[in-house]
């Protein structure tokens, strides 16, 4: 599966030496959001179908709750104290 | 951009019309999803690559511009080390993967449930949506209670774009260059440190 960071940088490279092409950028980035779009609906097909996750979708729905939680916590807390350190004095 | 309700939409969507059973079984959606996949990575890059804004920022990158995503990066673990420590069950890398999501939702959701199974997938997907609503809703009071830095790290890879709104507005016009520096690298780092996790150097 690291083939999926090969096609990363394969991409950022084509698209650097792309970038000079007229609207190569905006059209690269309408397809990724398709893309995107048809991605998400067969993760939605798949997820739907699955009667394991839609019968415990409560308990799941709140893992997720907590997950995001406890890392935006760890995340300012931490923030605090750098910003202490670092940026406090600035300006 | 890279997040936005209508992906929320066709993903509701497929949610439907799977439960509905309205697609034959013999639809080979695993297939399917790999090939995509490895499209999508090809896009993501392609764009990346070529968007000249993003070239500006990095070209501006100094040391101190990296200790916020930095701090973004060891927050969000030490929170979710110290949730799946004490409140639940999840394999260490689940729990990890989810976070390093950092509410690029629509990348890590796609992501883990090719790693992981759909259970963890839509985890990361509700998880990292979650991340980006409360920082649209609260990043002011983010600001008062932890200082102006805690907006961004909280939006996560957001901080460049969905959230980057309400982060000026609660952190001030001078965070603009942090908030953007901030969201392009978590937003880089999303597909390595989930692939890292499952996939091991």
């Amino acid at each position: 599966m690291w083939l999926i960071i090969l096609f990363l940088v394969v991409g950022t490279v084509a698209g650097f030496f792309l970038r000079k092409l007229r609207n190569f950028s905006k059209a690269a980035d309408k397809l990724t959001t398709y893309i995107i779009y048809l991605l998400l609906f067969i993760m939605g097909l798949r997820v739907g179908s699955d009667k394991e996750i839609m019968d415990h979708i409560d308990t799941i729905g709140f893992q997720s709750l907590m997950i995001a939680l406890f890392a935006m916590a760890g995340s300012v807390v931490l923030s605090k104290i750098t910003y202490h350190y670092f940026f406090r004095n600035e300006k | 951009m890279k997040n936005s309700l209508i992906i929320i939409v066709f993903f509701l969507l497929g949610v439907v019309t799977g439960k509905a059973g309205l697609l034959p079984d013999s639809l080979p959606l695993g297939t399917s999803l790999e090939w995509t996949l490895l499209l999508l990575m090809l896009f993501i890059g392609l764009s990346f690559g070529s968007d000249p804004k993003l070239r500006d920022i990095i070209r501006s990158v100094n040391p101190r511009l990296l200790i916020v995503p930095l701090t973004t990066i060891a927050g969000t673990f030490l929170g979710i080390a110290i949730y799946n420590l004490f409140f639940s069950q999840l394999q260490p890398r689940d729990a990890f993967a989810v976070g390093a999501g950092f509410g690029y939702y629509s990348l890590s959701g796609i992501l883990i449930s090719e790693f992981s199974g759909e259970k963890m997938g839509i985890i990361a997907l509700l998880a990292n949506v979650t991340r980006e609503i409360i920082t649209l809703l609260f990043a002011p009071l983010i600001v008062r209670v932890f200082g102006k830095t805690a907006a961004v790290s909280s939006g996560g890879a957001t901080s460049m774009d969905t959230t980057l709104p309400v982060i000026l507005k609660s952190s001030g016009k001078d965070y603009l260059i942090i908030s953007l520096f901030h969201g392009i690298v978590l937003t880089i780092l999303v597909p390595f440190i989930i692939t890292l996790l499952y996939r091991g150097f």
